[in-house]
């Protein structure tokens, strides 16, 4: 490996002389790269550079180690350090030499497969050389029997040529013998000796001769087994070798189809790669979808939301059209009242201050469009109150007036017994002034007397007991209507019930007017003054979707009494837009006519309130 | 950090265009590149130093399938810190 170095300096040349800027700039610049890699780092960030690499911080926890010298535990402390991932640029190309090999998954099966292949060919193999190789020997072997056949051949003949000279010195002897037997009998016995000695000769010659033969037989043996020892090396060399040969073609073999496999594997590999890459394709595919799914859904959601918020407002829009109708037609019908009242007042002197002051107040009621669903009632009450009262004070006078006959008559009678007919005439006219007074005389007291101390017990309680206040109106009226009778009975003693009806109600609306007047004042009161939130009725987590107009028509029963929510948690909502999910709100207790939904001035007020937050 | 971030933040302090500073980072990188490829070791003596390892080839078993595969050797890119820097970072509080 060449382990050359590169200095920081030779880098600033290479990069100036590169970039064709100057050896200061380039120096300052690399600093400043390393700085800023440094400070970032610093700041726990992680570096990214383009084709070169990540840098990031690890930490590195203490742990435990050995001195090796002494043995003893060491805690080593724990360090921050810097990782760099190359780039896969940066990586590709520094592997490069490399680039080639890839990692091969070894089976075990398989290998286990080759090696029984190996093996069976490998032993296969030297079992046939061996049995050529032992057919060889046998050859072999017998050659060289054959040749140490022919060796004692040779010798059997040296001995034949050996015995023939023998045999012919015999029977050169036997000539001799047979020559020297005329000769003398002792020289016989030379001869024979001489033989015997010959023959002993002959015989030891032999037995050298055996003993050479054994020993050319044993050297003979001795060469075959040489001969032998030799070959079956030579084999054993030959066998070696085809040995190796056949384990280096093995092992070409195993090389050519560890190759193949790779190949396959690396075939593979990239059959495996393409589908993952579709399958992740496929997988984005689908997560797009999704996304575009979801928020299709939220967009339909709000629509949906808008949709419902637009009926909403058409809703109101419809009821506020309605109410308008409605207040034409009472419009009307109050004006057609104003004529009737018109009509009464050339009627009546009396009657007219009454119905101005019932003018006045219906131009009151006009505004106050509120209560007229309460003052229809009342009204209807009054109504019902004021007959009860026409009739009982008609029975009152009837009874009265009887009584008051029956006075007369009596008087008239003793005054009859005592003046007779003729005075009998002017009493009457008394009688009947005295008649008119007495009632009044005893109706006023009675009103001043119940009317007064009523009215300052009905001022503390207002509203909730109205039916106080209608029975004051109802006895007022009555009272007022008694006097009126009694001033028309001068005129003409009919008792007119048609306009008392008429004009009881007025009466009664101009006073319920009057009533009703205090407590709106206090409505605008309540509408003026800051609301303080002390008494919670609830308190709810917000979660995704959840909106303010929700709760509000759970807890108050109109969307848009929101605004008040909105006012007791205005600290943690801020932005009544942008409420945040997982924020605890809590649910006010609000003053019930401030929640009036069916009251239009409190939802008017609860729009301007609206109107005021919303921007 | 990004490249464009770090881009940014080295204009501002030498007070150059982004455009130089990109520039010249590029024939930086790729001037490291060559180094590394022809297996030279780069030192920067404040920051660390790059260099190239040879991973030697080694046989892994998969610990679950218990599949044997023969990695081949590959060489590497390995960074080491300086001390200057490591001193530096010892001062910054680790998160766990």
């Amino acid at each position: 490996m060449n382990k050359e170095k590169i200095s920081f300096q030779e880098i600033v040349d290479l990069v100036a002389s590169r970039a064709s800027v100057s050896k200061r700039a380039t120096e300052d610049f690399l600093k400043v790269f390393f700085a800023s890699i440094e400070e970032a780092l610093m700041a726990g960030e992680v570096v990214k550079v383009k084709n070169l690499g990540t840098f990031k911080l690890q930490w590195n926890e203490p742990r435990k180690s050995v001195n090796i010298q002494t043995g003893e535990e060491i805690m080593l402390a724990g360090y921050n350090k810097v990782s760099f991932a190359p780039d896969v640029l940066l990586k590709d190309l520094v592997n490069e030499p490399f680039a080639h090999l890839k990692s091969v998954q070894l089976e075990d099966e398989n290998k286990e497969e080759m090696k029984d292949d190996d093996q069976t060919d490998v032993e296969l193999d030297p079992l046939r050389i061996f049995t050529d190789q032992a057919t060889e020997i046998k050859s072999l072997i017998s050659e060289i029997q054959a040749l140490s056949t022919n060796k004692l051949v040779s010798d059997n003949e040296e001995m034949s040529l050996d015995s023939d000279s023998i045999i012919y010195e015999e029977e050169l002897v036997k000539d001799e013998d047979n020559v020297v037997d005329n000769n003398d009998f002792e020289l016989i016995k030379d001869r024979e000796l001489e033989m015997a000695r010959e023959l002993e000769r002959i015989r030891e010659l032999e037995l050298a001769k055996e003993t050479e033969i054994a020993k050319n037989k044993e050297r003979a043996k001795e060469l075959e087994i040489a001969l032998e020892v030799e070959r079956i090396k030579a084999l054993e060399l030959e066998k070696e070798k085809e040995l190796a040969r056949n384990t280096e073609q093995a092992k070409e073999l195993e090389m050519t189809q560890e190759l193949a496999r790779i190949k396959e594997l690396e075939l593979e590999r990239e059959i495996e790669e393409i589908k993952n890459k579709e399958q992740a394709k496929n997988l984005e595919q689908a997560h797009e979808l999704e996304r575009v799914r979801e928020l299709e859904q939220s967009k339909e959601l709000e629509l949906n939301l808008k949709l419902e918020k637009i009926k909403e407002l058409e809703r109101s829009i419809a009821f506020e059209e309605s109410k308008g109708l409605e207040l034409t037609k009472e419009i009307e019908r109050v004006k057609q009242l104003e004529q009737v009242k018109e009509l009464e007042r050339t009627k009546a002197l009396e009657l007219a201050k009454e119905l101005e002051q019932v003018n006045e107040l219906e131009l009151a009621i006009r505004l106050e469009q509120a209560k007229e669903y309460e003052l229809s009632k009342v009204l209807e009450r009054a109504k019902v109150l004021a007959q009860v009262k026409e009739q009982e004070l008609a029975n009152e006078l009837e009874r009265n007036k009887d009584l008051e006959i029956r006075r007369i008559m009596d008087k008239a009678s003793d005054l009859n017994r005592i003046y007779e007919a003729p005075i009998a005439q002017p009493q009457p006219t008394v009688t009947v002034t005295s008649n008119a007074y007495k009632p009044v005389d005893r109706a006023q007291p009675v009103g001043g007397n119940s009317v007064r101390p009523i009215v300052r017990n009905a001022k503390p309680q207002k509203k909730s007991k109205t039916w106080l206040w209608i029975l004051i109106i109802s006895l007022l009226v009555v009272v007022g209507s008694g006097i009126g009778i009694y001033f028309l009975s001068f005129r003409a003693n009919e008792p007119t019930s048609i306009p008392e009806t008429v004009i009881v109600p007025k009466d009664t609306t101009s006073l319920d007017s009057i009533g009703s007047g205090k407590p709106v004042d206090s409505l605008q009161i309540l509408f003026d003054n800051p609301r303080v939130y002390s008494e919670f009725i609830a308190s709810e987590r917000l979660r995704r979707g959840t909106r303010l107009t929700q709760m509000a028509k759970r807890y108050y029963g109109t969307s848009d009494f929101w605004v008040y929510i909105y006012e007791a948690n205005m600290k943690k909502l801020g932005n009544p837009d942008k409420i945040s999910s997982g924020t605890l709100i809590r649910i006010p207790k609000v003053d019930p006519r401030l929640i009036d939904g069916k009251n239009p001035r409190c939802i008017n007020k609860a729009r301007e309130l609206h109107d005021l937050y919303v921007k | 950090m990004n490249h464009k971030e770090l881009i940014a933040s080295m204009a501002t302090k030498l007070n150059a265009p982004k455009s130089v500073v990109e520039d010249l980072l590029e024939t930086t990188v790729k001037i490291f590149t060559e180094q590394l490829v022809e297996e030279k070791t780069i030192g920067f003596q404040s920051f660390g130093n790059f260099e190239v390892r040879k991973k030697e080839e080694r046989l892994s078993v998969h610990p679950s399938t218990q599949i044997r595969t023969l990695i081949p050797p590959k060489l590497v890119v390995n960074f080491k810190q300086s001390n200057i820097l490591k001193d530096k970072l010892k001062d910054l509080p680790h998160h766990e």
